[in-house]
């Protein structure tokens, strides 16, 4: 602190503290002036809204086979063309939105309830706990991530529960440790000494103190690790792992249509784009979402 | 008097920032003397620091100074190109900082880093560089120094290492040395010998020290003379004896009043300031302390006073001054 | 103040934190003291002297090594989990740090009702009036519980935490540096509050700090610590007048006064070198080696001194306390 840009840092903070309207509402702004986050969130719910909106309609049925010429590529009654059986791109695509979505927010949900109980227990109480706890981490850590979600799919069945359990499975050991190193952190903070000082019992400053200042690093961990999710599902469904037939994850219909790369490209482009850009804009947010909860940042 | 070693003419510093644009040096003028120890003092946010950081054109994004003149021996400081401000940065003008630890790399032993300031003014062979690191260490009154200036900083304790430092501004024998809140972080014990040490060290050198801090015991053992800011602004300025015994500024008057004294009776109370630090992206109207004044008249809403003569050699920013305020039998308004 | 029971009692507490590899830091070493019901006791010194640590183990957020606390009689020491998180309600710290003691997620109102509720005393609106009460009697608007500490001031968070402090009507309270983080013109308002808040109260308070300028003025009686060890206590005027530890007296030597023409007149004890390290403490008298009258080896590099009485109420842990008025 004690160098020229600490100075400044120490007096800005000093002059501007009561100038924050609110530590979300602080982010937010900054989230706002990042332009790429900004038009991924656009980008996502748009998806969203596809996704919702594929559940009662979309221009075609999904199962469809054989409403034209198969391998046909884009025309004006099929704005992305039919696949090797004779289906409906854009439709399938959009009911990919939703797999994607189900699978990549699905598992967040899951990595977030088991990851971080086991990062807020293993951080506060330490000592044994927490041997016990880094233990099993590593030990998860140690097993290799596919042949585990192999292993779950084809002993449990290729369900889409299934997947998404399998491939939370193979991440919530990040948000483990990250909630972890939050937690061990926090608790030294003056803050909670002071709410031990009051009487607050350990589920209360678990809870109350330390849960809500970990939330942004969480945040920005489970954000990140939607693509991450849902580009495992579009592996597994690559490898005819996925969810079953006909349902039209994008990385089966990648993997359905890679045998005819070359005279019908659009089969296989479609999903590939359509997940590429969806990868991009969780990354983008993530990244985004993190310098925004940066509470060093001060412009 | 001779002529000024360093003269700041009317200097603005500002933070262009999301919230709005920051004054936090507003227009400041002051001389600084060669041999003389001027001290700086005021709380936090009122502007000692940066002002320290303009002098040596330190100020980062999203702060620059926006007007004044930094006037070293004539030239002035503000329109030179970076390049001929960083050969006087650490040659003729050094800076120590509060925090000793972190201005230190600790990867690197204290003597390469002190060569390392021997050097950046030009190249010296190798032996005469370890010898002025050695000598320099000794002048601080580090023991051992032949063998202390091979070791790392955490090797040296915290008093040790504010030494080291000193040691590093003075090795091109500057002129001015400005030292920001030097011994804030030491233990009183350590701050004793520290404050000695710059005594001697402005003695025996006639090195110019300017010191910044927010305490108003270490400006009264230290410095000849003193600026108060508040607000980005001099409020008073003049001898310290003066200063301390007649502060005409009610600041300077209740900042001294508010201050437990070792050799006060216990039992009277403390003066206290009522309010908070200023704005500095809207300060208030009229002269800035008014807020918290309790001696203000009507025309502190509206006039911001200017630096006015108020004794031989001291100035002070207010209407009223504490010799007509506390002449008048406790007769105040606002 | 002789007669009386005291209302805290630390007899012989040790704390001592491993520092890995077989040593630890011995951060208080042997430690008695007592605090009498209505006073304000000052504990000062410099870092590693283990004031701090001695006011967590006094209020128990920290454990003993070694020793005993007394509170009211009952042995603190001896109590776990609920038993002791019962004494809480009347033993309350105060924390040195406004931005970092109070959660920037929760609201001022939050904050101050905790400890109300981690006890079911008051629920609902009982429960808001008495925070409004609370904020109104540190002197902030009490309409402001619905705000966040990012949106006050240091003063004014520091009188959020001693509103929070206050809320259990405790008996003690042990204030940790609660001025030292704060602006010289601000530090005036909290130390008058507190000396109020005393007064209407009865507070009794453990006030710890380095700087014995602020210690001296709101404490009725002084400890001294150095390294680990109380090295004299005595009442406030007394300490100043007549300090019979060469530590006391080089440190109020050192302590500067904001009077340019006193401060020059005045002798400064310069102390040689500088404080050791408490891994690995003296033997002995633990200042020997800074000490200007020591007298080596014996009795002060291998022997303790105790602290014991040497004037009416002035204790001093030093064989040659007689010496400190001329010789340091």
């Amino acid at each position: 602190m004690a160098t020229a840009p600490g100075i400044t840092e120490k007096f800005l903070e000093e002059t501007l503290a009561h100038e924050q309207t609110s530590l979300w509402g602080d982010a937010w702004r900054r989230l706002r002036r990042n332009r790429l986050a900004l038009a991924s969130s656009v980008f996502l719910l748009l998806l969203v809204l596809v996704a919702i909106v594929a559940q009662f309609w979309t221009p075609y049925s999904y199962y469809a086979q054989g409403l034209g010429p198969i391998y046909q590529g884009p025309t004006p009654q099929h704005w992305l063309g039919l696949d090797q059986s004779g289906r409906d791109i854009l439709s399938r695509i959009m009911l990919g939105a939703q797999i994607s979505l189900k699978v990549g927010i699905g598992t967040q949900l899951v990595v977030i309830v088991v990851g971080v109980l086991v990062g807020l227990v293993a951080g506060f109480y330490r000592g044994f706990v927490d041997t016990v706890n880094s233990t099993v981490i590593n030990i998860f850590y140690g097993i290799p991530d596919l042949l585990v979600a192999l292993t779950l799919v084809l002993l449990l069945g290729r369900s889409l529960g299934i997947i998404i359990f399998a491939i939370a499975f193979t991440q919530w050991m990040n948000m483990a440790r990250l909630v972890r190193g939050q937690t061990l952190s926090l608790r030294e903070r003056e803050f909670v000494e002071a709410a031990r000082s009051g009487g607050a019992k350990a589920s209360k400053i678990i809870f109350r103190h330390i849960l809500p200042n970990a939330l942004g690093p969480m945040i920005v961990q489970a954000t990140i690790g939607v693509p991450m999710a849902i580009l495992f599902e579009a592996f597994l469904s690559f490898l005819g792992l996925g969810v079953p037939p006909p349902t039209p994850s994008w990385g089966a219909m990648a993997a359905d249509g890679f045998h005819a790369i070359r005279i019908a490209p659009h089969i296989v482009l479609a999903p590939a784009i359509a997940l590429s850009l969806t990868l991009m804009a969780f990354n983008f947010l993530g990244d985004g979402l993190r310098d925004a909860l940066d509470p060093r940042q001060k412009r | 008097m001779s002529q000024p070693v360093l003269q700041i003419k009317d200097l603005k510093t500002q933070f262009f920032t999301d919230d709005g644009v920051v004054q936090a040096v507003d227009g400041v003028s002051f001389d600084l003397h060669s041999g003389e120890t001027l001290g700086i003092v005021g709380e936090s946010g009122c502007g000692k620091s940066v002002t320290a950081l303009s002098i040596l054109r330190l100020v980062q994004e999203p702060g620059r100074i926006v007007a004044g003149q930094i006037l070293f021996k004539g030239d002035d400081l503000v329109q030179m190109s970076d390049e001929e401000v960083r050969e006087i940065r650490g040659k003729d003008i050094a800076m120590i900082f509060q925090d000793p630890l972190s201005s230190l790399n600790p990867v690197l032993t204290v003597g390469f880093q002190i060569e390392e300031a021997i050097e950046a003014h030009g190249k010296v062979p190798g032996k005469t560089a370890l010898n002025r690191a050695v000598a320099l260490l000794k002048q601080v009154r580090i023991p051992a120094a032949e063998s202390r200036v091979q070791d790392y900083p955490h090797q040296f304790s915290g008093g040790m290492r504010q030494r080291a430092m000193i040691a590093m501004g003075l090795a091109n024998s500057p002129s001015i040395l400005i030292a920001d809140e030097p011994t804030t972080a030491l233990d009183v014990t350590v701050q004793a010998q520290i404050l000695e040490l710059l005594r001697d060290l402005n003695r025996d050198l006639k090195t110019a020290i300017i010191l910044i801090t927010h305490n108003m015991g270490v400006v009264a053992s230290l410095c000849t003379r003193v600026l108060v800011m508040y607000a980005g602004r001099v409020v008073e300025q003049g001898p310290v004896e003066q200063i301390f015994k007649d502060p005409q500024h009610p600041y300077t008057w209740s900042l001294l009043q508010s201050i437990p004294r070792l050799d006060s009776d216990r039992h009277d109370r403390l003066l206290s300031i009522e309010g908070f630090p200023p704005d500095l992206i809207r300060p208030p109207r009229g002269c800035r302390f008014n807020p918290r004044c309790q001696f203000k008249i009507d025309r502190c809403l509206h006039d911001d006073p200017p630096l006015m003569n108020v004794g031989p050699d001291q100035d002070a920013a207010c209407w009223v001054t504490m010799r007509r305020a506390l002449s008048s039998n406790g007769e105040r308004r606002g | 103040m002789a007669d009386r029971t005291p209302l805290l009692r630390a007899e012989n507490v040790v704390k001592h934190f491993p520092a890995g590899l077989g040593a630890s830091v011995k951060a208080v070493e042997n430690v008695s003291l007592e605090i009498y019901p209505g006073e304000t006791v000052g504990l000062v010194g410099e870092s590693g002297c283990g004031k701090s640590t001695l006011g967590r183990l006094i209020t128990q957020l920290l454990p003993v090594t070694s020793g005993n606390v007394f509170f009211d009689g009952v042995d603190l020491t001896k109590l776990r989990g609920e038993k002791l998180r019962q004494y809480r309600r009347q033993l309350q710290m105060i924390f040195q740090d406004p931005y970092s003691s109070l959660d920037p997620r929760m609201t001022v109102g939050d904050i101050i009702a905790e400890p109300l509720e981690n006890f079911g005393l008051l629920r609902g609106r009982m429960k808001d009036q008495r925070v409004q009460e609370l904020l109104k009697i540190v002197g902030l608007n009490p309409y402001f519980n619905n705000r966040y500490p990012h949106e006050f001031s240091g003063g004014q968070r520091q009188r959020i935490g001693i509103a929070r402090a206050l809320a259990l009507r405790p008996k003690l309270i042990v204030a940790d540096e609660p001025i030292s983080a704060l602006d010289v013109s601000i530090q005036a308002q909290i130390i008058n509050l507190m000396e109020d808040l005393q007064k209407e109260f009865q507070l009794t308070y453990l006030f710890i700090a380095h700087d014995l300028s602020v210690v001296r003025h709101i404490s009725d009686r002084v400890m001294v610590m150095y390294l680990g060890k109380i090295v004299e206590v005595a009442d406030s005027v007394e300490i100043y007048r007549n300090p019979r530890h060469p530590y006391t007296k080089a440190l109020l030597s050192a302590i500067p006064i904001p009077d340019p023409e006193v401060q020059s007149k005045r002798r400064i004890v310069t102390l040689a070198g500088e404080i050791p390290s408490p891994v690995n403490p003296p033997s002995g008298c633990r200042f020997h080696t800074r000490c200007p009258i020591a007298q080596l080896p014996t009795p002060c590099a291998d022997q303790e001194p105790p602290l014991e009485a040497k004037a009416r109420d002035h204790r001093a842990a030093c064989f040659f306390s007689e010496k400190v008025p001329v010789a340091v």
